[in-house]
């Protein structure tokens, strides 16, 4: 691409100027406040426009509209015409202040084609260069203080060189990209490790500090489950029991209905025996007869004393105190250690097998800093064949600079001069022989074709071969420089190899680079198997992590080793079970205690009633006045007493008996009121013997079983209810208590949710920072090459052959030159003027790089001498010179050095100087 | 009652899922909707009393039994005591279903309810010559077919209440709705059922012999068909007609919003508020379109456009940033190189490489919001 001409229809002070521009090299001359900058960003704004999108502006186009907006009224408009390597000429217009008429427009088809360079809004010509309008502005614009910085701080050119290589000088480097990068997944992802407090762990431990709540909340609500289900059991129970209670006492009501209808009738018999009053009373004798009847008969139905063996109460007692109590804690190893311990050994045993599993190296051969791929381009160079130079080129030059001498306009008048002398000389010489006619002839023909020689001579000839020489000239030049940019890649490459020791073997090179590639990918191999080793060794630990804290979670203190501490834990809940063991005896103890000393207490009453019954019957015979000492003979005795006087005593006990057994049922009370009640009694119990007809069967089969079954299910009945109370009191217990398992449940869901996303985070972090290394690592890679190249052929000219070679490092872009001693230098080290000239080939190389293929980006260069002395001023100059062959360079300057050297060196029709001849400020 | 006098009329519904956990509401949220559950039933109550009906029947699902609150039980004790002489008819689920530990179990219920207890249909007479024949799921899984091997065993008109699945319509059901005690629709008219109420389905269906009431009360976004509780009328010959009444308590609202041409967060969050403005209930949005480059856009700086709503869930859609990838691909740049090689790995997910892209530009402009949404 090349610049015609621009026209600043309303820009800044400019209103309708034009400034025409050379296809090679322009310089625009102009005093402080001439419009220099002004004209600078007039190209740019003209080229690529202003951004025209949603939102507020950027701060840039604010500050570029707030300097360059025309200072009287409202239009800001610029335009370009412009060529393109194919030839194609475009006049683009740029509406600056509405960004709407906005055009280009192919001047040769005659058509708009700013829909081909939309870019943000509005037509950006540098898209034919394969840029956009940022990426055109840190490429094509060099400033003083770009070439300052480069001179002033020896970082900035790789720097320079970084940013250009990875955003066209837009943005960050990669470098600091991958910074960022790094940095941001520190602080917003962390590290997933046991100490570690990044987000990332701590999102982890939340996750599953809520899992193990969530868990807990459903055992929680199993356990309320399993509670409920006890209480329905017992309840249940109880409800059969007391269905058992129920149909026995149906039928201990059928009894005593029955029971209470024979005392009925036995009642009406005897209120009838004794209607006319009570029976006379009986005689003292008769009384006497009835104690001693007593007597013996309590001293006959005494009950035995039992014999009470084995262990007494008190034993009993003592045995109970002597068990141990409950233990807590566990009684079996609980699951979650045993399962930690198992997944501790299969991990033991993957770490182990996975160190048996480490790859070996391969030691990288000494390549003296080489890289593999330095080594392959190494001898890819030396292995290059040298491309010919058509000789025919030497011979068009030889015969061109031959015909320049001869047209040369000062050796034909020499000619003509000799050649008239010659034909007067030849004709005085005829004369002299007496030809006088014919030396006059002589004399006049040789006048004339002498006139003729310096009259008519052919002026263009001379211009002609002067063309041919140049083309000759030209071509052969490049011929030779391809040449000897191969002659000079390869001894580079020779030099370069032995510098670093390595003979400059091609095959012997390639060989190198792949054992050298070799060696990188053993070590990338072992690199896997660290990282992979790690991991395992994390996982383990975060095993052993969970075991101790499994162990610590059921009450047991882990020691250093974890098997024996599991062992430890396992002998202690076996000691446990032990003692729970012996424990559980307590409770079958306790109930012998009280059997056994209900049992002693039977006996102690038997004894007494025993006691008792003697003392009665010595009463007894001290009434009946019998003698008799011996307890033994006491009983006879008053049996044969008794009788004697049963006989007469009879008929009188009988009366008295039945009379007090009447007594006995009424009770005080009249007869017909006892009789009403007692018949509505028996009505009671015949009703209470036929409720609950779904319990008849379970019926006893009597009254006796129907008594023992009630006084059985009594204890039981109570033991139930109140285990079944109990029950049900925990179960509204554990109501009141049980925790949301939804809530669980969506707290869970909400740390799963956040563990996801700051993993997606990491692996976002992780694949974003590989893609950027490798496309880091491959242009770079690339555009190394190509900064070596391009500056390689200039270097010993513009050093005046002090260096010869120079390197562009692949990973970092750092430059290093040869000197003439063979010994490779950092470019920062440099002199100024050399290091100026190598950043400016530096950067026409990096344009040449960035701009799309068979297009040429040129160079808008503002004020760049203006630090140099007049020596490193030429020198610049004559480069940007030499440089313009290819493209379009156009130079501002205030500096009167430079005017003068435009002024003698840009007279061809490829250059121009211009000079702003008023401030316009 | 006589149905040969009068149309029986019917309250039906199912899958309420009370005590169900909505893992995509923040927990004030989640409580809310759970309340508004309970408040569903009511409404549900509050028809039943309304329109008179004869009898409520409900499918299933009516609570969660892994995660049912102890205080369900009252409730429900006390919803259908309003019920009075309406009797009400419950056929447990696959997530209520009938086991020694289960609701049904607890309560004490009121006359006017009953719960069928066995894994096969059992009759319970409406009315003269009108059966309803229902059955309960008695495990969480593996039920089997009720209809299979199933025919009335006696005259008149016949209906069912159970929870099972209908074969042939479980794939409209979405990937996630898993079959229990599946049948197939012919098995109605083969067993002798006049028609059939059913749950499990979410969904609606209104089928000939069949009925899907669908959840009455939203549980999550995205669901569509008018669900509610079904007023269904009985004629004498056995004829069904059936309207669906809305008992919902809360509006779900699923949105979607356009963030193209949105040059800060301020402007998305303006566009959220006018969005949502005026509803109420709960909201998900989803943003899509493209973002400008220069959008910082967390989606938690977004939460508090709510306004009225219980919730807001602010999700990212089909979302895309604004830069010029074909542009900047066919740099010669590391950067050109990033998107090329980004854009032509085949194994990154289209979203993956969105945010991989994004995130990479944003790291060589020097930014610091690397986390892309």
């Amino acid at each position: 691409m090349r610049f015609e001409t621009i026209t600043a229809h309303a820009f800044g002070p400019f209103r309708g100027a034009t400034l025409k521009l050379a296809p090679g090299m322009t310089v625009v001359f102009g005093p402080n406040e001439a419009g220099k900058s002004t004209w600078h960003a007039a190209i740019y704004a003209a080229l690529c426009g202003i951004r025209r999108c949603r939102g507020a502006a950027r701060r840039e186009d604010r500050e570029f509209a707030e300097r360059h907006r025309p200072w009287d009224g409202e239009d800001w408009d610029v335009g370009v015409r412009v060529e393109l390597a194919d030839g194609q000429r475009i006049e683009m217009r740029q509406d600056l202040d509405g960004r709407v008429d906005c055009r280009a427009i192919d001047l040769g088809a005659g058509r708009d084609v700013s829909s081909e360079i939309i870019h943000e809004g509005s037509p950006d010509g540098s898209k034919w260069l394969g840029l956009d309008r940022d990426a055109f502005f840190a490429t094509a614009c060099v400033c003083q203080a770009e070439l300052l910085s480069v001179l002033d701080d020896s970082a900035a050119l790789q720097e320079h060189l970084q940013r250009a290589a990875d955003t066209a000088g837009r943005d960050a480097t990669a470098a600091t990209a991958l910074e960022a990068l790094a940095e941001f997944q520190k602080t917003h992802v962390g590290l997933d490790r046991a100490n570690a407090r990044g987000p990332l762990r701590k999102a982890k431990e939340n996750l599953e500090r809520l899992r193990t709540e969530l868990d807990q909340a459903r055992q929680l609500h199993a356990g309320y489950l399993r509670l409920i289900e006890d209480a329905e059991r017992k309840a249940a129970e109880r409800a059969a029991i007391e269905r058992k209670r129920r149909a026995a006492a149906r039928v201990m009501a059928r009894e005593e209905a029955r029971a209470m209808s024979t005392r009925l009738a036995r009642l009406r018999d005897l209120v009838g025996k004794f209607a006319g009053g009570p029976p006379p009373r009986p005689s003292i004798g008769a009384e006497t007869a009835q104690r001693v009847a007593a007597a013996i008969e309590a001293r006959e139905n005494r009950p035995p004393i039992p014999q009470l063996e084995g262990t007494t109460a008190a034993e009993l007692e003592r045995e109970l105190s002597a068990l141990p109590p409950s233990p807590d804690g566990d009684l079996e190893p609980h699951a979650r250690v045993t399962g930690a311990a198992a997944r501790l050994r299969t991990a033991e045993e993957v770490l182990a097998g996975h160190e048996r599993e480490k790859p070996t190296t391969q030691a990288a051969p000494d390549t003296g800093g080489a890289t593999a791929h330095e080594l392959r381009d190494l001898a890819r160079d030396l292995a290059e064949p040298e491309p010919p130079v058509d000789p025919s080129l030497v011979e068009r030059v030889e015969a061109a600079r031959r015909q320049i001498d001869r047209t040369r306009p000062a050796e034909r008048r020499q000619i003509a001069v000799a050649a008239a002398l010659a034909s007067l000389v030849a004709g005085g010489a005829v004369i002299a022989f007496g030809y006088t006619m014919a030396g006059l002839a002589i004399g006049i023909v040789g006048l004339l074709a002498t006139l003729a020689l310096v009259v008519l001579r052919d002026s263009s000839a001379h211009e002609r071969a002067l063309a041919e020489l140049r083309e000759a000239e030209s071509r052969h030049g490049v011929q030779e420089q391809l040449r000897m940019s191969v002659v000079a890649r390869r001894e580079n490459a020779r030099k370069r190899a032995e510098s670093i020791a390595l003979t400059p073997d091609p095959m012997r090179l390639a060989d190198l680079a792949r054992q050298l590639e070799a060696a990188a990918q053993s070590a990338v191999m072992l690199d896997r198997w660290q990282v992979r080793h790690e991991e395992l060794r994390r996982e383990l630990e975060g095993i052993r992590d969970e075991l101790r804290f499994a162990l610590r979670e059921r009450g047991f203190e882990p020691g250093a080793d974890l098997e024996q501490s599991v062992a430890r834990y396992r002998e202690e809940c076996a000691a446990r079970a032990r003692r729970a063991v012996e424990a559980a005896r307590a409770k079958d103890l306790r109930g012998h205690v009280a059997a056994r000393r209900e049992a002693e207490a039977a006996a102690a009453e038997a004894h007494a009633a025993g006691e008792r019954a003697l003392t009665a019957l010595r009463h007894a015979a001290a009434e009946c006045q019998l003698a008799v000492e011996d307890p033994e003979e006491l009983l006879p005795a008053l049996r044969e007493w008794l009788a004697r006087h049963s006989a007469e005593l009879r008929g009188r006990e009988a009366l008295a008996r039945d009379y007090n057994e009447l007594e006995l049922l009424l009770g005080g009370r009249d007869a017909a009121s006892v009789i009403a009640e007692m018949e509505d009694r028996v009505s009671q119990l015949e009703s209470a013997a036929n409720a609950d007809p779904e319990v008849a069967g379970e019926e006893p089969v009597d009254g006796r079983s129907a008594a023992a079954l009630l006084s059985s299910l009594a204890g039981e009945f109570r033991r139930v209810d109140r285990e079944a109370n109990a029950l049900e009191g925990a179960v509204r217990d554990r109501a009141r208590q049980l925790p949301s398992i939804a809530d669980a449940e969506e707290a869970f869901a909400e740390a799963e949710r956040e563990v996801t996303r700051v993993k997606r985070l990491e692996d976002t972090l992780e694949r974003t920072g590989e893609f950027l290394a490798r496309a880091e690592e491959r242009v770079h890679r690339n555009i190394a090459q190509v900064l070596a190249d391009t500056v390689r052929p200039w270097l010993p000219q513009i050093t005046s052959g002090r260096y010869s070679d120079i390197a562009v490092n692949a990973s970092d872009l750092s430059v290093q030159v040869k000197d003439s001693d063979g010994h490779w230098r950092n470019a920062t080290l440099l002199s100024h003027g050399t290091a100026e000239q190598i950043y400016l080939l530096l950067r026409i190389a990096l344009a040449e790089h960035l701009t799309r293929k068979g297009e040429s980006c040129p160079l808008l260069l503002d004020e760049v001498t203006v630090q140099s002395d007049r020596e490193r001023t030429a020198r610049i100059l004559e480069l940007l010179h030499a440089l313009s062959a290819e493209r379009q360079i156009v130079l501002f300057t205030q500096e009167e050095d430079v005017r003068d050297w435009a002024r003698s060196n840009l007279v061809g029709e490829r250059d121009r100087f211009l000079e702003l001849d008023r401030a316009v400020g | 009652m006589e149905i040969c006098r009068r149309q029986m009329k019917l309250l039906h519904f199912s899958d309420l899922h009370l005590d169900t956990p909505f893992t995509w509401a923040p927990p004030e949220a989640a409580r809310k909707r759970r309340l508004a559950l309970r408040a569903t039933l009511t409404r549900i109550i509050e028809v039943a009393l309304r329109e008179r009906v004869d009898a409520v029947l409900c499918g299933g699902d009516l609570y969660e039994h892994d995660r049912f609150s102890p205080d369900t039980g009252d409730f429900l004790r006390q919803a259908f005591s309003r019920l009075d002489s309406i009797r009400v008819f419950l056929a447990p689920g696959n997530h209520d279903w009938l086991g020694p530990t289960s609701l049904y179990r607890r309560i004490e219920w009121p006359e006017n309810v009953h719960v069928f207890s066995e894994d096969r249909l059992r009759p319970v007479t409406l009315a003269n010559g009108l059966t309803l024949w229902g059955g309960a799921h008695r495990a969480p899984a593996n039920t089997d077919d009720f209809l299979q091997g199933f025919a009335v065993d006696r005259g008149g008109i016949h209906l069912a209440v159970f929870h099972g699945s209908d074969r042939s319509s479980l794939p409209l059901q979405g990937n996630d709705k898993a079959p229990h005690a599946a049948f197939d629709p012919a098995e109605i008219e083969r067993a002798g059922i006049h028609h059939a109420f059913l749950g499990h389905y979410h969904r609606p269906i209104e089928a000939p012999r069949h009925t899907y009431p669908g959840n009455p009360e939203p549980l999550s976004f995205g669901e569509d068909g008018e669900r509610g509780a079904v007023i269904a009328e009985i004629a004498g010959d056995g004829g069904v007609t059936r309207r669906w009444v809305p008992v919902r308590t809360t509006d779900v609202n699923d949105l979607s919003l356009d963030v193209t041409g949105c040059g800060n967060v301020d402007e998305i969050r303006g566009r959220l508020v006018e969005l949502v403005s005026g509803l109420s209930g709960v909201a998900r949005v989803t943003l899509n379109g493209t973002l400008e480059k220069q959008v910082d856009l967390r989606l938690d700086d977004l939460q508090d456009a709510q306004g009225g709503l219980d919730a807001l869930v602010v999700r990212p859609g089909y979302l895309s940033v604004a830069y010029d990838y074909d542009a900047i691909a066919a740099e010669k740049t590391v950067r050109g190189q990033f998107v090329r090689d980004v854009l032509a790995a085949k194994d990154l997910h289209p979203d993956e490489c969105r945010r991989i892209l994004a995130t990479g530009l944003r790291a060589f402009e020097g930014r610091t919001d690397l986390e892309v949404p």
